[in-house]
């Protein structure tokens, strides 16, 4: 995992992942919808670094949200950052005390078709992955 | 990491999955990242603008929720032909969409006794496309 007290800059050709915990952000075919990365109520999408985590941490992390949230964990949604930086939007490292690799992406418009336009773009190049439980 | 290529299944009638959305999403923090609850009217209107589109069109909906609050709509057929469309309390349509590999639509509208022309128009045109390949 990353040090939480010296956070390398995320780099273009990082991989992020965000946690999916509502079924019907998932299509029948396993493919994500759109609707999984709305950037709301917060301004910024919470995702989690792959940089120096094992495919178990990146798990153990999502385990760990949903169970604080009492949702089941559907999966996950990886997207490389350089997908989110052609849409003009930053992913800019945010540790948190229990996800040192925790991240946000920013620079959302405010309009709302605007934001399902570059919602569309990450979910059209993201690969989900089903919680293998 | 490949794009996402799959059509979208359609088992189970588009009124009564938006109805288990709206169940499903009516409670605060439903996805797990503190989304804000489905009020009744969105459902209201979400329902009232799949039964004003043609039969055909309505049946091969994909109803959703996203963290703001609003239901969409999602025509699927692959990265390059599909519509979502999100519904809000207050009558408004905010949509995105690809109707070709270079051709992406986005905007805003509302409706009351017709669900406006363009957006019939660009849903017909994806569901063009939802040929098994």
């Amino acid at each position: 995992m990353i040090d939480p007290n010296n956070p390398p800059s995320v780099e273009a050709d990082e991989v992020v992942a965000r946690y999916v915990m509502q079924r019907r952000h998932v299509r029948a075919n396993n493919t994500v919808k759109p609707d999984a990365f709305i950037p709301h109520p917060h301004r910024e999408l919470s995702v989690t670094r792959h940089r120096g985590a094992a495919e178990e941490e990146i798990w153990a992390i999502g385990k760990q949200v949903a169970a604080q949230r009492a949702k089941p964990l559907m999966g996950r949604a990886d997207i490389e950052v350089a997908a989110c930086e052609t849409q003009g939007l930053l992913v800019k490292a945010a540790p948190l005390p229990e996800n040192p690799n925790h991240a946000n992406v920013t620079g959302w418009p405010r309009e709302k078709h605007e934001q399902k336009h570059r919602a569309m773009e990450l979910a059209n190049r993201a690969m989900f992955t089903q919680y293998p439980e | 990491m490949e794009p996402n290529r799959h059509p979208t299944q359609h088992a189970q009638p588009s009124a009564e999955k938006l109805r288990d959305v709206y169940h499903e999403c009516r409670e605060q923090d439903w996805d797990g990242h503190d989304a804000l609850p489905v009020p009744e009217a969105t459902f209201t209107n979400a329902n009232a603008f799949l039964k004003l589109l043609p039969a055909e069109l309505a049946a091969k909906a994909d109803p959703g929720a996203e963290p703001d609050g609003d239901l969409t709509l999602e025509w699927y057929v692959n990265t390059d032909y599909q519509i979502s469309i999100s519904i809000d309390a207050q009558s408004c349509l905010h949509f995105a969409a690809a109707v070709g590999p270079h051709r992406k639509r986005r905007g805003a509208d509302s409706f009351s006794e017709r669900v406006p022309q363009d957006v019939v128009d660009i849903i017909t045109e994806v569901l063009e496309h939802d040929r098994p390949e």
